[in-house]
């Protein structure tokens, strides 16, 4: 994973900078550590991950889009593991 | 104001008056429910109790006490709404329903909204902040909220991962 210093403090909500430090590496740093540590769910329901990612995010990765592809396309990245179970 | 004679009407107890009217209801040993003033006075919902009988909530007035007897009078469609919700809350009450919730992102607009409505819910039990920066006083303050700092949200220390293993929910 890369290491990513801001200068400023790292906004995701309502930004199309494509800051890949708050949208991408931090919910994905948090995944990977915490899907080692979550409790076996015994009987409870499943663990619930709700990502507020934000207006015309896209989730498909291959779909060709007219404006701001990249950081569209960036916001929705994190959870397409958890979408497609990979 | 029970002029809808053929509406149905729920009798409750009312256990506090504030910006939330906790409601008790009448027979069952604990399940509280809470209604925002705005809630009912959008909804059209009549309200009276025992000493006033045709009171009507409008968010100008307080008509009630704590003890005071409150029946609602609620319009058909809303019925329907108003005992899922209440069969809902008392499921949780009876169920000990307790549910741990993340959210990263509180010192922002959404995030900070994120946790005050988590704070709101009676099923949710506990909250756990996960924030760069410390919260404001009058949220911290809450029991039933944990504000955790994290410098780097790319490096999750075993201790902090630990404190939250048990979590049902992450809004991030």
């Amino acid at each position: 994973m890369l290491k990513f210093k801001s200068l400023t403090s790292p906004r995701a909500l309502g930004t199309s900078d494509n800051n890949r430090a708050a949208n991408l590496d931090y919910p994905l740093a948090f995944q990977n550590s915490f899907i080692k540590v979550l409790e076996p769910r015994a009987g409870k329901a499943p663990f619930r991950y709700i990502h507020l990612s934000g207006k015309l995010v896209e989730q498909d990765q291959d779909r060709s889009l007219w404006f701001l592809a990249v950081p569209r396309k960036t916001k929705a990245w994190n959870i397409i593991p958890a979408i497609y179970n990979i | 104001m029970f002029s809808g004679t053929s509406y149905p009407r729920v009798t409750f107890q009312l256990f506090d008056v504030g910006e939330y009217l906790v409601l008790e209801r009448l027979g069952t040993p604990n399940p509280q429910f809470s209604f925002s003033r705005t809630e009912v006075v959008s909804k059209g919902w009549q309200t009276g109790s025992r000493e006033s009988s045709d009171a009507l909530i409008d968010g100008r007035t307080t008509l009630y006490v704590p003890g005071d007897l409150l029946t609602l009078v609620l319009p058909l469609r809303d019925f329907v709404t108003f005992t899922t919700k209440i069969f809902h809350l008392l499921a949780s009450a009876q169920l000990r329903i307790t549910m741990k919730v993340l959210v990263t992102g509180a010192t922002g607009t959404i995030g900070r909204h994120a946790l005050l409505h988590a704070l709101l819910r009676p099923e949710i039990t506990s909250v756990v902040a996960l924030s760069r920066r410390d919260l404001p006083a009058d949220i911290s303050n809450n029991p039933k909220l944990k504000v955790i700092i994290l410098k780097d949200f790319n490096d999750w220390p075993q201790d902090i991962l630990e404190e939250i293993n048990d979590a049902d929910a992450m809004i991030w």
